[in-house]
């Protein structure tokens, strides 16, 4: 698997929900959503969507826009090139190698497994690299 | 910049009447798969592609990947229009949307003001439910929203789900946008939808409402509008001729064929040959410069060629030449507004002159109710009209025998003409038999034909005279009365004998003698009047020869080249055949031949020293007086000719003007005031006057009867009449057996040889003959070798056909028919001068005056002269 996969699945994803919501805004890139649409479009839970979303924002792979006076954020792709091509690098190994996969799968069980045991800390958005 | 936005789906713009006004709302509303989004991404398609205006797609719910994809089967490249900035999709919620389009610099304005945006795709406001699900948010909401829109400066297309395409209630949405376009996926039977749209509301705009056909096909949208029959033109232009159908036999039914423009409705149950009557009448078209469009349903092209090629027709030939398009379309799929706008425009693009439409019954199948069939064929029957095609529309009646009704849906009001085509039962055989039930403004035959179908197609061939119940499909036997003329009334042993004779031969047939008038003026009245009639009874018209032509020209008569075939045509004699025939077709065979000849005394003629009879007038004159003044019997007649008030007084002059080397008509203009016809009346008037040797009663003897029945007398010594009359003292019992002769009659002392007038009688079958199969096998038995013969041998009147005046059974009765001959092959046709009818009944009124020693021979020769001028004038 390709390292800048691994590195973007420990750090930047953290979640399964985190791989869905990137997996998600790789193939409806013109998404310009709320967290709670884009939990209704990857039928997740707004509560574990919304952080991933803020996480993917901070790292750059997303962005978000404050709107209604502050009322709500609305979330987009983020709008350099890295980005996108971290997201397809993703798609990539998580659609067309089943190896990768596989590892991509058995690095979040590991690392949620970890937090449940207190080995990692919980996934935020303060920790993870930035990819801008 | 246009007021109209153009919507990039065919023909919708012509249903908004232009397009969609610039800046407005479209609700874009139906029931799941009507196919909403993709005329919505067709719209925002072609605003980019075609007219430089950059469109916004917002998305609630299908993910814009889904939409790329599916346009880009459609050969939509929204993907590359996307990276252009023409075109972008945003997937977003219905309340960040809602936001964003109030926010100042929010998505909307920002995409109006990046990428010039124009046009607005929202799929679909039913999502602004998610927001809330009361009615008066609701309604607020979209208020808000088309608001915003407006704002932008956005045409717009919202698309919004039915849950129903019965729902009573209104949505509130169409009341707040400016047009409504509802598309509809019906049910046409139970296993086929039909796709419909409908423009319900378009605010300022004069659209085309109701229902009109719809498709999506691989390229997107397309819409067939309806054909909507508008109000006609008073004074509008029509092509009044006449059109073959394509088979001889069923124009004649059809008083010379269907009017140009019309539409004809072919009925009859499966096999009768609705299709092969379509064929022949498209290939008839090809052969006029009519091209023609040939609607298919059941038969495929192929086998409309193949079933063509049996008939000698070659399809694939008219189709390379462009005198023909054969249009197929599956009853099963077909969608009548799209038939309907191909078959115009095919009509348009040959231009088509002719159209076939095969059948009505299969387009039936296509309609979604049964009433609308009936429309259907209304908006049909007005197309063609419009168009002025002349139209055969087939359609299948389920009734092998016996049919009750020709077309369900009250289409037989619709067209100008009904053929009904139809299988009978008659002598254990299943035979076909064709009417035609109605033909709007045109005298169509009301007979019921047999007609059989063989290599060169349908054959119309004869009438079912003595059968009835042919339209109840079976016929039973009867007798059919015909009225005839014989030609051989004064003999009525013999006229009893000959139709004897036929009835024998034609056991349905009973023929009933007609007493007709002598005078041949007054059978011109009498067939004239029949002629006239709806039906006539008088099946076998006689035709006198100088007046037939006009009768023939009246396009009253049947042909009848199979009663008398080209090859025994020439059998006959042919100054009778010819003034017969009209554009290669014969329309009367000829009965009987006459001329006026001299018949004398050859008995008093030898008695008084004249070994022969007189070769001019001065002869006529010397010999009648001295053997009046040797024979001393006060009863005794010099000479006598036709000089009544009848067409007889007519030729009596015209054959004395000829012999006398003048003409009625020279260099085309009145010959009466030549010295000629000077000499030639004054001749007649003496004959009364001066020389006394004609009694002035030829004046006023009907029909020329007297004279001849005081020569048969034996109390005239010349008469001038038919050669009948020396037949008839030729007979054992006459004591004038063996003692007349024949000869020319005199010439003038300025002609270079005596002639005669050419006449004779014909039989024709009119177009309204009620049994014109009897009238045509008496034609057939009266005009035979067998029967002119047995006539000859009988004193009957003279034969036409020539072989007889040779024949030696027929000279040993008749000696003198070869001196017959000889006068009837120089005789002059008075039916060829111009106007003889007229000329002959003014030259009755101005010479008769004359004869009655009233008027000067100059004077009345000088009036004639200004009134023949005068109908020569009129040319």
């Amino acid at each position: 698997m390709d390292e800048r996969v691994r590195d973007f699945i420990v750090n930047g994803a953290q979640t399964l929900v985190g791989l869905d919501v990137a997996l998600f805004y790789q193939a409806n890139p013109r998404t310009f959503d709320t967290a709670a649409g884009v939990a209704l479009r990857t039928h997740r839970d707004v509560a574990s969507v919304e952080p991933a979303l803020q996480r993917l924002a901070e790292q750059g792979i997303l962005e978000a826009f404050t709107r209604g006076d502050g009322r709500y954020q609305v979330y987009a792709l983020g709008s350099t090139p890295e980005a996108w091509n971290t997201l397809c690098l993703v798609s990539e190994a998580y659609h067309d190698d089943p190896e990768s996969r596989k590892q991509i799968v058995r690095l979040l069980i590991e690392r949620k497994m970890k937090e449940r045991a207190g080995g990692a800390e919980p996934a935020t958005a303060e920790e993870s690299p930035s990819y801008e | 910049m246009s007021e109209l936005v153009s919507t990039g789906i065919p023909r919708m713009d012509e249903i908004l009447a232009g397009g969609l006004r610039r800046g407005t709302c479209t609700l874009l509303e139906g029931i799941p798969g009507t196919g909403k989004t993709t005329v919505g991404l067709q719209f925002i398609h072609h605003g980019a592609v075609r007219e430089d205006e950059p469109g916004l797609v917002i998305t609630f719910e299908q993910f814009p990947e889904q939409m790329i994809a599916d346009a880009a089967r459609l050969g939509w490249d929204l993907e590359g229009l996307d990276a252009e900035r023409r075109v972008e999709l945003i997937c977003t919620s219905p309340e960040v949307f809602l936001d964003q389009l109030s926010e100042v610099g929010g998505l909307v304005d920002r995409m109006v003001d990046e990428m010039g945006a124009q046009r607005l795709l929202i799929d679909s406001a039913s999502h602004l439910m998610q927001i809330t699900d009361d009615p008066k948010q609701l309604r607020s909401l979209f208020y808000g929203m088309i608001n915003g829109i407006k704002r932008a400066g956005l045409t717009t297309v919202i698309t919004k789900e039915l849950e129903s395409t019965t729902q009573e209630i209104v949505p509130f949405e169409e009341y707040l946008c400016d047009a409504v376009i509802r598309l509809d996926y019906q049910l046409a039977d139970d296993c086929r939808r039909r796709r419909y749209v409908e423009v319900l509301k378009a605010r300022g705009q004069a659209h085309r409402a109701g229902r009109h056909g719809f498709e999506l096909t691989s390229e997107g949208a397309v819409v067939y509008p309806r054909y909507d029959p508008l109000p006609r033109e008073v004074g509008e232009e029509r092509r009044l001729t006449r059109t073959s159908i394509g088979v001889p036999g069923l124009d004649a039914m059809l008083d010379r064929g269907p009017w140009a423009g019309s539409s004809t409705l072919v009925a009859g149950s499966a096999g009768v040959g609705k299709t092969t009557l379509g064929l022949q009448f498209v290939c008839e078209g090809a052969d006029n410069d009519e091209p023609a469009v040939f609607v298919s349903f059941e038969e495929s092209p192929a086998k409309l060629v193949r079933l063509a090629a049996g008939f000698g027709l070659d399809l694939v030939q008219l189709e390379s030449e462009g005198k023909l398009k054969l249009m197929h379309r599956s009853p099963m799929t077909v969608n009548f507004e799209k038939l309907m706008i191909e078959l115009e425009d095919e009509i348009e693009q040959m231009p088509a002159r002719r159209v076939v439409f095969d059948s009505l019954t299969d387009l039936e199948m296509a309609m979604t109710d049964s009433g609308s069939l009936r429309q259907a064929v209304h908006c049909l029957a007005d197309m063609l009209d419009r168009h002025q095609v002349t139209a055969l529309l087939t359609t299948e009646v389920p009734e092998l025998f016996g049919q009750t009704y020709v077309t369900s849906e009250h289409i037989s009001i619709i067209v100008d003409g009904i053929i009904l085509m139809k299988y009978l039962e008659l002598d254990s055989e299943i035979q076909r038999a064709v009417s035609v039930l109605k033909m709007r403004g045109c005298d169509h035959d009301k007979g019921i034909w047999r007609y059989t179908i063989g290599d060169g197609g349908i054959n119309v061939q004869s009438r079912f005279e003595g059968a009835e119940g042919v339209m109840a499909g079976a016929a039973r036997a009867t007798t059919v009365t015909l009225s005839v003329r014989s030609f051989t009334e004064y003999d009525e042993q013999l006229n009893a004998e000959l139709l004897e004779r036929f009835s024998q031969v034609h056991p349905n047939v009973s023929p009933v003698s007609l007493t007709i008038p002598y005078n041949p003026d007054e059978v011109f009245n009498v067939v004239n009047a029949a002629m006239r009639a709806e039906t006539t009874n008088l099946s076998a018209a006689p035709l006198c020869l100088y007046w037939m032509p006009e009768i023939i020209d009246s396009m009253c008569l049947r042909a009848v080249d199979d009663l008398l075939p080209p090859e025994e045509r020439e059998a006959h004699l042919a100054a009778l055949v010819e003034p017969a025939m009209r554009d290669g077709h014969l329309y009367a065979v000829p009965a009987i031949a006459l001329c006026g000849v001299l018949m004398y005394r050859e008995d008093l003629l030898e008695a008084h020293g004249f070994q022969d009879p007189p070769d001019t007038w001065d002869e006529l004159i010397e010999q009648a007086k001295t053997i009046l003044k040797a024979e001393k019997d006060e009863d005794l007649i010099g000479y006598q000719f036709p000089a009544y008030l009848y067409e007889g007084l007519s030729t009596s002059f015209l054959a004395n003007l000829w012999s006398n080397g003048g003409e009625v008509i020279e260099d085309g203009a009145s010959g009466l005031s030549s010295d000629a016809a000077g000499a030639a009346l004054q001749f007649m008037h003496d004959l009364i006057h001066v020389h006394k040797i004609t009694p002035q009663s030829v004046t006023t003897a009907a029909h020329g009867l007297e004279p001849q029945e005081e020569f048969i007398a034996g109390r005239t010594i010349f008469l001038t009449m038919l050669p009948s009359v020396m037949q008839e003292t030729n007979r054992p019992d006459s004591p004038l057996r063996a003692k007349v002769g024949i000869a020319p009659s005199p010439k003038g002392p300025d002609g270079d040889a005596a002639y005669t007038f050419l006449g004779g009688w014909h039989y024709a079958i009119p177009l309204n003959a009620r049994a014109p199969v009897a009238a045509g096998e008496f034609i057939k038995f009266m005009s035979s070798f067998e029967i002119q013969k047995e006539r000859a041998l009988r004193g009957g009147p003279l034969p036409t056909i020539e072989s007889l005046y040779s024949d030696p059974d027929v000279l040993a009765f008749n000696p003198h028919y070869p001196l017959l001959r000889e006068m009837l092959r120089t005789a002059r046709r008075r039916h060829e001068i111009p106007h003889y009818t007229r000329i002959s009944q003014l030259m009755q009124h101005h010479l008769h005056p004359v004869l009655l020693g009233e008027r000067e021979p100059s004077e009345a020769l000088e009036k004639l002269a200004e009134h023949v001028d005068a109908i020569l004038g009129e040319e």
